[in-house]
C-alpha cells in the first residue's frame, strides 16, 4: 500500500523529449489509469515508475520515500507486462515463486504464497504447467499471479489486455477491477483504450505528446473535459466539434453562431469570451435527441443509420467533419432522409481558440 | 494407399535410383581416366624443400636429354602426402609410372609385391652403387627400390661455442667418454638452473629418438635387428647401455632439459638459435643452421671405445608393376644415376650421391659439409633394418626411449616391452 | 481424399520436391553414406590396397579392445573433447552476454573475438608453438613476470594435452559465442525487465534466466563441439604429433597413422566405426539429458 508522487518528471532519448514536466500525485489504494494515443509517453512515464529506465530530471516517490535512483527490484512495486514476460521455460509454479526466491524466501512460506495468488486467479490446478499450454488469458492471470506475491505497493499495469479478445478482455475488466478492491493495493495502468479508462479507473490521466492534459474521475473527464484533445479523445462515439464566432458574451449568456445550427444562446457565463472570437463549440452525440424538444434544434441528413438495437448511430458528416449521434432504441430513420435533431443549451461545450473549456459546469 | 504405389515411384525407389546413379558416374569416370595418357611418363616426385632446385635441373636435364619421354612431374610437399597418394593411386590404378619417395615406405608397397624389381630392369651396374644406400631397398631378396641419394647422420657442433668451453674443434671426440665430457662442458646453466644452453639436445621428434638411440647402439656394438631381420635384437646388453648412457647424459649431468626443444624445428630449434652447442646432424641441418648464422660443424659419431658409426637415410626410385611406361621409368633412373646428375644433384641438394664414383668427384668433395657427410656415410654399417613395419618400429622405438627418459619405466622394462611389441608386428607379417 | 495429408501423398503430386531433393541426395549418397558404409565394412578386413583382402570378422575389434595404446588414445579423446566443449561454452556464453549489451565498440570486440575462428587451423597451430615455446615464448614470458615457473608446454607429456586445449577453446569460443548472441536475440528484452523487476541480480538473471532459455543452443553447441572435438587431428598433427609420450595421441590421429603410416585400413576403419559409435552414444545421450531436462 502506497502513494505514488512524481514532481517535474522528464524524459529525453536524445534530442527527442518522450516526457516534458509530468507532476502528479496518486493516493494509496488508487486505480489510476495513464491514457493516451500511441507515442504520448505513457508506457515510457511507467517504465520511469517501474525503475526500467532513468529519468531525465525529477523525483519519484513511493509511500513517502524518494526511489528515484533505485534499481527497479528495490522498489516497491510489481509490474504486469503486454506480452506477460512469462520465463517460458519454468512452470506455472515457478513463475510466481520467482520473486519469492529471489528474495530468499523459505521453501514452505513461497509454497503458500503460491498457493494463495494461484488461488485469486483461480490457476490452482495449472500450476505443473509451461506457459506454452496456457491460453492468453491464463497467462494473464500467472503474470497478474506472480505480480500479487510480492505484495507490492503499488501495481503497474502495461496494456495487460491488448492481447486479448474482445470477449475475454470485458471479463478480465471487471475481474482486475474487482482485484483492485480485494487487494486494495495502488494500481497505475497504461492502456489506450478509452472504454478501459472509463471503466476501471477512480481517476483517469489523459497524456499527449509527453504532456499531461487532464487528471481527473471518469465523469469529470467526460463532463468537462478540459480541453478540445480530451474531449475528443473521452466518449465513444467522439464528441462532434462546430466551427463558429462569438456573437456577444454578456453576463450568464453567450451567443455563439455556427455551422449547422445558427445562432445559439447558451447558458454560461462569457467572461473569458468576447464578441468575434472564434470558438469551437462540442457536443456528444449522445446528447442529441431526435425532434425539436430541445433548445438547440437543427436538422442534419443521415449518410448511415447503424442500428445496436439499445441504440441507433447516425452519421451525417459534412464537408469531410464528421458528425454521429446516437439516439435510444430503434427510431425508423433512413440514410438521406433529412430529421431534426435538437439539445439542450447547457449541454453544448464551447472551447476557445486555444482549446480550452470555457462553459464549465459546476454540478456533476 | 495402394493407388500410390502403382501411379509413381515411392520414396525408396528414389533412393535406388540415386545410388545406382552414382555408381554408375563413378564406373564412369574410371573408364574416362584410363584413356590418353599412354605416350607420358608420368613422374611423382618428393624432391622438395632443399633438393627442390636440384630435382628441378635433374628433371629440365632429362626432359633435354630425351624429349621424346614426354615427362610429366608432380611435386609433393612431404612424404606422408605423397604415401597417401600413392597408396589410393596403387588401388585406384592411377598409379604414376616412377616415383621418389623416402624409403620405407617404398618397403611397404614392395611387401605387397606391387613394384618392379629394378635390380633386372636397370641396366646399371649395382656394384657402383654404395650398398649401405641400397640395402635400404632390399627386401625379399630383391632390390625393389634404388636410391637416389642418402643423408647420413654426424655429430653437428656450434664451433663458436666448442672454441668458448677451451675445446678443441678440430680434435672432436673418439669414444663415449670424451663425447660426455664435450656434452657436459658446453652446457650452460644459469644460478637457478634455467637451462641457458644445452650441451647436446638429444632429440626433439619421435624420429630423432629413435635415431639418437640407434647410434648409439650401433655405438655400443648392437644392432636394431638380427641378421635375417626377424627378430628384434635392441633390447640386448647394448641396447640397455646406450640408453642408460643417454639417459645419465640427460638426468645425472644435465646437459639439456626432459622435453627440450621438442616439437617442430626448422630455423627455431635449439641449435640453430644458439641455444645447443651439439646435435645429431644430417646433411639437411646444413643450410639451416648456415642461414641462421651458425657456426656450424660435422663430426662423426663415436662409438663407445673408439670407432664411429652413423646411419644413412636414402630417397628411394621405385616403379610400380603395373606401370604403363615402365621403359621410360627405367630411362629416367638410369639417367639420374648417371655421374654427371649424381654430381649434380649432389653439388646442388648437399646430399651424398647413391654412385660411388659421384661420392668421391672433386666437385662433391669440395664442399666441407658434403664432404664430411659422405665420409660419415662411410661409417653406416652395410645392411638396414629394411622391413616393411619400420615406421612403426620407430614410434615404440622412440616412446620406449622417452619413457624410459621420462621415468615412466626402466631403461630395461621400456626396452623389453618394446621389443615384446616389435616381435608382435613382425610376427604377424 | 481431404485428410490425406501432404507427407502421405503418392509421389507424383510432390515430384517437383523429390526433383529438387535428388541432386543433393545424390551428393549426400557419394560423400557421406557410401564411404561411411564401406568403411563398415572395411573395418571387418584387413585390407591395406596393397594385397587381396581377406575377411576377418571381428579380429579387428578383438585387437583393439586388447590395444593398450588404443585405450589411452580414447582417454586422451575423451579429456580433450571435455576440456574443451564446456569451458568454450561457458567463455562463449558469457562473451555473448557482455556483448549483447549496447556498448561502444562492442562491434569490434565481436569481431576481435571471432577472429581466431576464421584463421587458418595451420597458421594458429604455428602460432601457438611460438606462443608455448619454453625459453623464449610469451606465454612462459607472462608465466615468469607473474612469478610463476616456466613450463615446458607442448614437451610434457602432463601439460601437452592442456596446452592444446587452451588453443582449441580460443579457437573456437568465437563460434560459441556467435552461436549464443543469436541465441540471446531470441529472447524478448521484457522478460529480462520482468526477473529485474522481480527483484534478480545479474547472476540469478544469467542463471535463472539466461542460461535455461539458452537450451537448446547449448545442446547444439554442445553436440557440434564434442563432434568436432572428438574428430581433431589438424593441430596435433602439427603441434606435437601425439607425443610427448603419445600423451596427445587421439583416435583420429591414431586412425590416420594405423591407416596410411602403417597401411592397416582395415584395423583403421575399426577404429573409425568405433569413434562413430562413441560419437552417436555422445548424441544421444545428450538428446536424453537435454528432453528430460526440457520435461
Amino acid at each position: 500500500m502506497a502513494e505514488l508522487e512524481l514532481s517535474g518528471v522528464s524524459k529525453t532519448y536524445g534530442a527527442f523529449n518522450a516526457l516534458k514536466d509530468v507532476s502528479l500525485e496518486i493516493a494509496d489504494g488508487e486505480f489510476a489509469v495513464f491514457v493516451g494515443p500511441s507515442g504520448c509517453g505513457k508506457s515510457t512515464l511507467l517504465r520511469l515508475i517501474a525503475g526500467l529506465d532513468p529519468v531525465s530530471e525529477g523525483q519519484i516517490a513511493i509511500g513517502g520515500k524518494d526511489v528515484t535512483s533505485r534499481q527497479a527490484g528495490q522498489r516497491p512495486i510489481a509490474m504486469v507486462f503486454q506480452n506477460y514476460a512469462l520465463y517460458p521455460h519454468m512452470s506455472v509454479y515457478d513463475n510466481i515463486a520467482f520473486p519469492l526466491q529471489m528474495e530468499r524466501r523459505p521453501k514452505d512460506e513461497i509454497r503458500a504464497e503460491v498457493a494463495k495468488a494461484a488461488q485469486i486467479v483461480q490457476l490452482s490446478t495449472r500450476l505443473q504447467d509451461k506457459p506454452s499450454k496456457l491460453s492468453g488469458g491464463q497467462r494473464q492471470r500467472v503474470a497478474i499471479a506472480r505480480a500479487i506475491v510480492r505484495k507490492p505497493g503499488i501495481f503497474l499495469m502495461d496494456e495487460p489486455l491488448s492481447n486479448l479478445d474482445a470477449a475475454l478482455r470485458m471479463e478480465m475488466r471487471s475481474e482486475l477491477t474487482q482485484l483492485h478492491r480485494r487487494l486494495g493495493s495502488t494500481m497505475v495502468y497504461v492502456t489506450h483504450d478509452q472504454l478501459e479508462a472509463m471503466t476501471m479507473a477512480d481517476r483517469i490521466v489523459v497524456l499527449n505528446g509527453g504532456k499531461v492534459e487532464q487528471v481527473g474521475p471518469p465523469m469529470e473527464l467526460y463532463h468537462n473535459p478540459a480541453n478540445l484533445f480530451v474531449a475528443g479523445f473521452i466518449g465513444s462515439p467522439p464528441m462532434n466539434f462546430l466551427a463558429g464566432t462569438v456573437r456577444s458574451a454578456e453576463g450568464a449568456t453567450v451567443s455563439v453562431e455556427a455551422a449547422r445550427i445558427g445562432v445559439v444562446t447558451l447558458p454560461f457565463s462569457g467572461e473569458h469570451l468576447s464578441a468575434g472570437d472564434s470558438v469551437t463549440l462540442g457536443i456528444r452525440p449522445e446528447a442529441l435527441e431526435l425532434g425539436a424538444g430541445r433548445q438547440v434544434q437543427f436538422s442534419v441528413v443521415p449518410e448511415a443509420v447503424e442500428r445496436l438495437g439499445l441504440h441507433t448511430i447516425v452519421h451525417a458528416g459534412e464537408e469531410g467533419r464528421p458528425f454521429t449521434a446516437l439516439f435510444n432504441g430503434d427510431p425508423k430513420l433512413r440514410a438521406g432522409e433529412a430529421i431534426n435533431v435538437s439539445v439542450d443549451g447547457a449541454s453544448v461545450k464551447v472551447f476557445d481558440a486555444d482549446g480550452i473549456l470555457r462553459s464549465r459546469r459546476a454540478e456533476v | 494407399m495402394e493407388k500410390q504405389n502403382k501411379t509413381g515411384l515411392n520414396r525408396r525407389q528414389l533412393l535406388l535410383g540415386v545410388a545406382a546413379g552414382s555408381l554408375t558416374l563413378g564406373l564412369g569416370g574410371s573408364i574416362g581416366r584410363a584413356f590418353g595418357q599412354d605416350q607420358q611418363l608420368v613422374f611423382w616426385s618428393q624432391f622438395a624443400g632443399s633438393k627442390r632446385v636440384a630435382g628441378e635441373a635433374l628433371e629440365a636435364a632429362f626432359k633435354e636429354a630425351h624429349p621424346e619421354r614426354n615427362l610429366v612431374s608432380t611435386l609433393y610437399a612431404e612424404p606422408p602426402q605423397l604415401n597417401e597418394k600413392i597408396l589410393t593411386s596403387i588401388n585406384g590404378n592411377t598409379a604414376p609410372d616412377l616415383f621418389v619417395q623416402h624409403w620405407d615406405y617404398n618397403l611397404t608397397y614392395a611387401a605387397a609385391d606391387r613394384m618392379l624389381d629394378l635390380g633386372e630392369a636397370l641396366s646399371v651396374s649395382i656394384d657402383d652403387l654404395d650398398p649401405s644406400l641400397l640395402a635400404y631397398g632390399h627386401i625379399n631378396g630383391a632390390q625393389y627400390s634404388v636410391p637416389m641419394y642418402g643423408t647420413s647422420r654426424g655429430i653437428g657442433f656450434n664451433r663458436a661455442h666448442v672454441v668458448e668451453a677451451g675445446l678443441d674443434p678440430e680434435n672432436p671426440p673418439k669414444t663415449w667418454a670424451e663425447f660426455r665430457d664435450w656434452a657436459i662442458a658446453l652446457t650452460k646453466r644459469q644460478e637457478s638452473g634455467f637451462l641457458e644452453r644445452a650441451g647436446f639436445s638429444l632429440f626433439h621428434n619421435d624420429l630423432e629418438a629413435w635415431e639418437v638411440f640407434t647410434l648409439f647402439l650401433q655405438g655400443a656394438g648392437g644392432k636394431l635387428l638380427n641378421d635375417d631381420l626377424s627378430a628384434p635384437s635392441f633390447a640386448g646388453p647394448e641396447g640397455v647401455k646406450a640408453l642408460t648412457f643417454l639417459k645419465g647424459l640427460l638426468i645425472d649431468d644435465r646437459v639439456s632439459d626432459l622435453g627440450f626443444g621438442l616439437g617442430p624445428g626448422g630455423l627455431a630449434s635449439p641449435f640453430n638459435t644458439a641455444r645447443a652447442a651439439m646435435i645429431i646432424a644430417g646433411n639437411y641441418s646444413t643450410n639451416n643452421a648456415l642461414r641462421a648464422g651458425i657456426e656450424f660443424a660435422v663430426a662423426p659419431i663415436p662409438m663407445e671405445n673408439g670407432g664411429f658409426t652413423s646411419l644413412v637415410d636414402p630417397f628411394c626410385y621405385a616403379i610400380p608393376r603395373d606401370a604403363k611406361n615402365i621403359e621410360g621409368a627405367v630411362a629416367f633412373v638410369e639417367f639420374a644415376l648417371s655421374p654427371e646428375q649424381q654430381v649434380a644433384f649432389a653439388v646442388e641438394s648437399k646430399n651424398v650421391p647413391v654412385l660411388k664414383s659421384a661420392q668421391q668427384d672433386p666437385a662433391v668433395q669440395a664442399d666441407p659439409y658434403l664432404s664430411k657427410f659422405v665420409e660419415t656415410a662411410s661409417y653406416a654399417p652395410q645392411e638396414a633394418p629394411a622391413i616393411p613395419a619400420f615406421s612403426r618400429m620407430v614410434t615404440i622405438i622412440a616412446r620406449a626411449v622417452q619413457e624410459a627418459m621420462f621415468g615412466r619405466a626402466s631403461v630395461e622394462d621400456a626396452l623389453s616391452a618394446a621389443a615384446a611389441e616389435v616381435q608382435t608386428i613382425l610376427d604377424r607379417g | 481424399m481431404p485428410s490425406r495429408s501432404a507427407t502421405a501423398g503418392p509421389f507424383n503430386r510432390s515430384w517437383g520436391a523429390y526433383a529438387f531433393l535428388a541432386p543433393a541426395l545424390l551428393i549426400l549418397f557419394l560423400s557421406l553414406l557410401l564411404p561411411a558404409i564401406a568403411t563398415i565394412g572395411m573395418s571387418f578386413t584387413d585390407i591395406s590396397f596393397l594385397r587381396p583382402a581377406n575377411w576377418v570378422g571381428l579380429d579387428n575389434y578383438f585387437r583393439l579392445m586388447a590395444d593398450g595404446r588404443f585405450q589411452q588414445a580414447i582417454g586422451n579423446t575423451m579429456y580433450y573433447t571435455l576440456g574443451v566443449t564446456f569451458p568454450t561454452m561457458a567463455l562463449g556464453l558469457l562473451a555473448a552476454v557482455a556483448l549483447n549489451r549496447k556498448f561502444p565498440f562492442r562491434i569490434v570486440f565481436r569481431t576481435i573475438f571471432y577472429l581466431p575462428v576464421l584463421t587458418s587451423l595451420i597458421a594458429a597451430a604455428v602460432v601457438w608453438v611460438y606462443l608455448y615455446e619454453p625459453y623464449s615464448g610469451p606465454v612462459n614470458g607472462l608465466f615468469v613476470s607473474l612469478g610463476l615457473g616456466p613450463q615446458p608446454w607442448l614437451s610434457s607429456p602432463n601439460l601437452a594435452m592442456m596446452a592444446l586445449i587452451i588453443m582449441a577453446v580460443w579457437r573456437d569460443f568465437g563460434t560459441a559465442m556467435i552461436i549464443y548472441l543469436a541465441g540471446l536475440q531470441d529472447i524478448p528484452e521484457e522478460i529480462y525487465e520482468a526477473a529485474r523487476l522481480d527483484g534478480a541480480s545479474k547472476f540469478s538473471i544469467l542463471w535463472r534466466i539466461t542460461v535455461p532459455m539458452l537450451g537448446s543452443v547449448t545442446f547444439y553447441l554442445m553436440i557440434i563441439l564434442i563432434v568436432q572435438s572428438f574428430q581433431v587431428f589438424g593441430a596435433i598433427y602439427v603441434m606435437t604429433g601425439g607425443g610427448p609420450l603419445g600423451s596427445t595421441e587421439t583416435i583420429v590421429f591414431q586412425m590416420y597413422q594405423t591407416a596410411f603410416g602403417y597401411t592397416e585400413f582395415g584395423y583403421s576403419a575399426a577404429m573409425s566405426t568405433v569413434l562413430f559409435f562413441v560419437i552417436l552414444l555422445f548424441s544421444l545421450v545428450g538428446t536424453k539429458i537435454m528432453r528430460r531436462g526440457e520435461g
